[in-house]
């Protein structure tokens, strides 16, 4: 892995970085005014211009960007319109129940959709690949909160087994877990099998077979690695969408993470909270990313030793 | 159509019977927890720091006010209008029209241990809090409107006083932004400290906050009101109403908040659940915006009135379960209000002769809600849609995430909402009198003709005089339609049979003992 191909990556993140913070500022502040949200409808002008200067909004939009990215540098993300907390406080708070679903719903997606994926690809046309295909199009079609909900009706409202919503003892996490484990599962295993057909059809695993080593081995040490690649791109994505919160499952279940700051915070035009959110979850898709960029130089070191330019 | 009144004084009865039964004397063992979901904990527990519903639905027992309004005496008698009483206060008099001189009660205690005085109430109506030119809650200052700094008289009287002429002194003060807050708790903590801890007197004291999960309140036994009933409550944020209702199907909650009429089957098809609904002192209304070309003319703005079938709303869309009142006016308003007051019936024939009177050509009517802001707000604003094509008016609909969108150019009405803070003519005024008011902001920039004139004249403290004044200026909103009423604003609760409480027209809700108790424990 070459030093300009980790160089070239990072400055791409940065850049991506920059971009989407920058991009959120502007949005936030031609969507509507944020002092009016905060505000009743009925206040007078005089105090809406007492609010936009107490919080910095009465200054030119230019202004009020640098100010912000000298603060961020600083480490300062600014403070909450409504309840007056830092808001990078109010984001971190948030951040141990985001990880401790967002892990419990890889740990679902990878125990089902990457066995179901090999199993499909390995014993294709049977019974066993036609149920992943059809828990693959059934588990990415049905939306989150409908079977989130459905999930409730039966465990919560039926059985009685599970409690509806919260997160404060294990049981609470069982369903949001399941909930986007499955979906990413449905993925998962999609991508896994097509990606193993193909390995599985090249002709050095028709040497491996040759060879005759068991059919455990060759798919575990020959075709599973080659078959990596998309594998790995999948679950990066699934990494940084999982760390950036899971919005619909958190207010179904009532999970006190990210996703639900985010409705919130954007419902109320909490802009401090927002560019927070977004820097947050910017930062950890992009390091999720560059992770996979990482991964793909040690997978294949081909990827690594070319120039820049991206070769998948 | 009055829904909730033949239900509510059966349930007050019941009450009040089990209050006696049960009573106060329980141990903080046997007095149950509750839990309670709510769709929203809110980010802030101060009174006056331009509080949501959602927030004064789960700190509403936190603090209490010097004057609070009976809502339970109200309900038996409505005729009676708004029943004011001693809460902090044990006894107010008019000094002259400007000034109301209260005695304070001696012996209640904040959460902290201090005792309440009247620096405590000075410090709540201060310049540094409210009245200041750098307060610390500037948005405060436009409810009170011109009154000054409480003054203090001795250790238990205090005075509150207006720059004018002020009959609604008293009614102020029995609402939320009025309520009594700790000074030493305040100033030593911070606004933004306090607004997370609250110190008040109510039955409810502050335990724990945990961000997007729960807030916990523990009984504060050393209540003026008597002991609590409960030992702990623990309000839960879950968003969705599906899981709320789940949650309380399953046992988990004790008592839910913001439900929608088409829950009310499944909850009530549980024998031990039943629905508490409760009209909050607010209507729906629709802004018309009179610099629109095509609602230019005000035969054209009655005529979008009187189209409207309010009856049919409530009946398919609320199942019966709110009131179309008639104009801006509630009972609460006792002698001010007019029952007999006609308001705008359903008459289509009318509104297609209006029309053609006022030349209306087909030229698109536009109107505007926000999305997922009032409980059924699209739905009404699609039943509207087909109520004004059905004489003729090419209505078209356009939903939009927030006010700026709603009044950017191009519409001519829009949903909202006018609330009676207080129960008097005057809490109209941010809506429809002055330099200010919603009105002069939404279509009528020179206000609405003689409406601002006649709405001086509320300021006085005789009855009579403002009894015609508020007539008057009911027969202009009638003519000049800047706005017009639907139906009163629904608030639905729901919660176990066992739990014998009540919501209010209030906002707040009220878990002081004359207002909760259980039939058998709750848990």
């Amino acid at each position: 892995m070459s030093a300009r191909f980790l160089i070239v990556r990072t400055l791409r993140a940065l850049l991506t970085l920059i971009l989407v913070v920058t991009f959120v500022f502007l949005m936030l502040r031609l969507a509507g005014d944020p002092i009016k949200m905060l505000l009743p409808e009925d206040t007078p002008a005089s105090v809406v211009e007492q609010y936009r200067a107490r919080w910095g909004m009465d200054a030119p939009i230019y202004v009020q960007y640098i100010r912000y990215v000298a603060s961020v540098l600083h480490g300062d993300f600014g403070m909450s319109f409504r309840d007056g907390r830092p808001a990078l406080q109010a984001v971190t708070e948030r951040i141990p129940a985001t990880l401790t679903l967002g892990f419990a719903g890889l740990a679902v997606a990878l125990l089902v959709g990457l066995p179901a994926g090999i199993a499909a690809a390995v014993m294709r046309n049977s019974i066993v690949d036609r149920s992943v295909i059809s828990f693959a199009v059934v588990g990415h079609s049905v939306p989150t909160f409908f079977f989130g909900i459905l999930l409730i009706m039966l465990f919560s409202m039926s059985l009685r087994w599970l409690p509806s919503s919260g997160s404060a003892t294990w049981a609470h996490l069982v369903m949001p877990a399941l909930t986007i484990g499955l979906w990413n599962a449905a993925t998962l295993a999609r991508f896994t099998r097509a990606s193993m057909l193909d390995v599985l059809s090249q002709a050095y695993m028709k040497t491996v077979l040759a060879n005759g080593l068991p059919s455990s081995w060759r798919i575990l040490r020959y075709a599973l690695p080659n078959a990596a690649i998309p594998i790995v791109t999948m679950l990066g994505l699934i990494v940084g969408q999982l760390l950036s919160g899971a919005v619909i499952v958190e207010t179904v279940f009532a999970w006190p993470g990210i996703g639900r700051l985010t409705v919130t915070a954007v419902a109320g035009r909490e802009v401090a909270v927002v560019q927070t959110i977004v820097f947050l979850s910017a930062l950890a898709m992009v390091m999720a990313n560059l992770l996979v960029d990482l991964i793909y130089g040690w997978l294949d070191p081909r990827i690594g030793s070319k120039t820049g330019g991206m070769s998948r | 159509m009055q829904f909730w009144l033949h239900r509510l004084p059966a349930l007050a009865g019941a009450l009040a019977i089990a209050s006696a039964l049960f009573g106060t004397g329980a141990s903080a063992q046997d007095r149950p927890n509750l839990t309670i979901a709510v769709n929203s904990l809110g980010s802030k527990m101060d009174p006056a720091d331009t509080p949501l519903a959602t927030e004064l639905r789960v700190y509403g027992s936190v603090f209490d006010n010097l004057i609070r309004r009976d809502y339970k005496a109200e309900s038996l008698d409505p005729s009676k209008g708004s029943i004011l009483v001693p809460a902090l206060a044990t006894a107010w008099r008019r000094i002259d029209g400007r000034t109301v001189e209260l005695d304070l009660r001696q012996g209640v205690k904040f959460h902290n241990g201090d005792e309440f005085t009247s620096d405590d109430v000075a410090f709540t109506f201060s310049s540094e809090r409210i009245f200041g030119e750098s307060a610390m809650l500037p948005s405060a200052k436009a409810f009170f409107g011109c009154w000054k700094p409480a003054e203090v008289v001795s250790r238990y009287k205090v005075r509150i006083l207006s720059c004018e002429t002020n009959p609604t002194i008293e009614l102020k003060l029995a609402h939320y932004s009025a309520a009594i807050v700790n000074k030493r708790a305040y100033t030593t903590k911070g606004q933004a400290a306090f607004k997370r801890a609250p110190i008040g007197t109510g039955p409810l004291k502050f335990v724990e906050w945990k961000d997007g999960d729960h807030i916990t309140f523990s009984a504060f036994d050393d209540y003026f009101g008597g002991r609590p009933t409960f030992n702990t409550i623990t309000f839960r944020e879950v968003p969705e109403t599906a899981a709320r209702v789940a949650g309380l199907v399953s046992g988990e909650f004790d008592l839910i908040t913001q439900i929608t009429p088409d829950q009310f089957a499944t909850i009530e098809a549980t024998t031990d659940l039943h629905v508490l609904p409760s009209l909050l002192d607010q209507m729906q209304q629709l802004w018309m915006v009179a610099t629109e070309p095509v609602v230019a003319d005000k035969r054209v703005r009655q005529a979008l009135a009187l189209s409207i079938n309010r009856d049919a709303i409530v009946q398919s869309i609320w199942n019966g379960k709110t009131n179309v009142e008639n104009q801006f006016q509630l009972p609460a308003l006792g002698a001010l209000y007019d029952q007999n007051r006609p308001g705008f019936k359903f008459d289509p024939d009318r509104a297609r002769k209006l029309l053609k009177e006022a030349g209306y050509s087909g030229a698109p009517v536009t109107l505007r809600v926000l999305a997922n802001y009032y409980v059924n707000g699209e739905t009404v604003m699609q039943a509207i849609q087909a109520m004004w094509q059905a004489v003729g008016i090419n209505a078209k609909l356009e939903i939009v995430e927030n006010w700026s969108q709603a009044f950017a150019p191009g519409r001519a009405a829009v949903m909202g909402g006018c609330g009676f803070e207080f129960a008097a003519p005057e809490a109209l005024g941010s809506c429809f009198f002055g330099n200010q008011s919603l009105t002069r902001q939404r279509g009528f920039p020179n206000g609405v003709p003689g409406l601002d004139a006649l709405a001086n004249k509320l300021a006085t403290l005789d009855e009579d005089s403002r009894r015609g004044t508020f007539q008057g200026i009911l027969d202009i909103l009638s003519d000049e339609v800047p706005a017009f009423p639907l139906y009163r604003t629904p608030q639905f609760f729901a919660a176990k049979r066992s739990i014998l409480w009540l919501p209010t027209a209030d906002y707040r809700t009220d878990f002081r003992p004359d207002n909760l108790a259980f039939a058998r424990a709750a848990n």
